[in-house]
């Protein structure tokens, strides 16, 4: 294969690379204006994080320490804890209330909680690279398949 | 001493209203109309914090958000959102993270109290001894945390 077509490794997005720039605490949570597709990897890149660190029957207690200690180091940020606690367990899979949080809100705990993951599952700089590639590949899948329209329902069985 | 009575039991007038608005065909609406009586918001309160316990100390924490979302849903009140997360932070605040409900405003936070103590007289309801015993115990809670330092 000509080293034209080789594929480029590494982090392909901006928002790819804000995530660990945020991770590695050299952003801030709040970025100006994000767009939808950087909101989008961002989520799904929490949502692999908060999944790599807790089982969906993980204690309540243990997902309550984990966003106490990270929005105490960013008091700043002002985030309100239960939403926090939500989105974690919503990512888990569970069944809770997660509506009504605004983007900026939910961006921003999405940021904050998933530098926080990271931070306690003590990822390796490599590992952290996987798991943003990970959330770049599936937010283009996933904007991809929004793209399509949908195919229509199979027949029902006789 | 058993925890048992009739609602003639009850020691003091706001224990009265307190099962009185309990006895009525909206308990949550009724509750909410004794807001202009201090003492009787105050016994609310207690009795609030005597039925999340005596419920939910020793379950699975989780059972507090779907306890929320069967309240709001049979109360017709969105369950998804803002104010389910409001409920469960009101819920927990008397379950050991006061912290949860520090943003609440003190107008919401009575009126999901009534949502959940009303709740207490919900078909089939908790039956009306076991009622005034509850409200005993929050009775007594007042008079045991208000009595002067000896």
């Amino acid at each position: 294969m000509s080293p034209i077509f080789s594929p480029v490794h590494g982090v392909h997005t901006a928002a790819g690379r804000y995530l660990q720039r945020v991770a590695y605490e050299d952003a801030p949570v709040r970025a100006d204006a994000p767009s939808s597709a950087a909101r989008h990897v961002w989520a799904i890149a929490f949502g692999l994080a908060a999944r790599r660190r807790f089982e969906p029957d993980s204690p309540l207690a243990e997902i309550r320490r984990t966003v106490v200690t990270t929005l105490q180091r960013h008091a700043a940020a002002a985030l309100p804890p239960l939403a926090a606690e939500m989105l974690i367990r919503d990512a888990l899979g569970e069944q809770v209330p997660v509506d009504e949080i605004g983007d900026a809100v939910r961006s921003g705990a999405h940021l904050l909680l998933f530098a926080g993951l990271v931070e306690e599952l003590a990822l390796t700089d490599g590992e952290l690279e996987s798991l943003v590639i990970e959330a770049e590949e599936l937010a283009v899948d996933r904007i991809a398949a929004e793209c399509v329209s949908p195919r229509p329902a199979p027949p029902a069985a006789p | 001493m058993g925890q048992t009575g009739t609602l003639g039991n009850t020691a003091t007038a706001p224990g009265r209203l307190l099962l009185d608005a309990l006895g009525e065909e909206s308990p949550a609406r009724s509750l909410s109309r004794l807001a202009d009586s201090p003492r009787a918001v105050r016994l609310l309160r207690e009795l609030f914090t005597v039925a999340v316990r005596r419920s939910f100390v020793g379950r699975d924490p989780r059972d507090v958000t779907a306890y929320v979302r069967d309240l709001l849903e049979y109360q017709s009140q969105p369950a998804a959102g803002e104010l389910a997360r409001e409920a469960e932070a009101v819920i927990r605040s008397v379950l050991g993270e006061p912290e949860l409900a520090y943003g609440i405003a003190d107008r919401r936070r009575f009126e999901l109290i009534c949502y959940v103590v009303g709740d207490l007289a919900r078909p089939p309801g908790v039956p009306t001894a076991e009622l005034v015993a509850l409200v005993h115990q929050a009775e007594w809670r007042i008079a045991r945390f208000s009595r002067p330092p000896q």
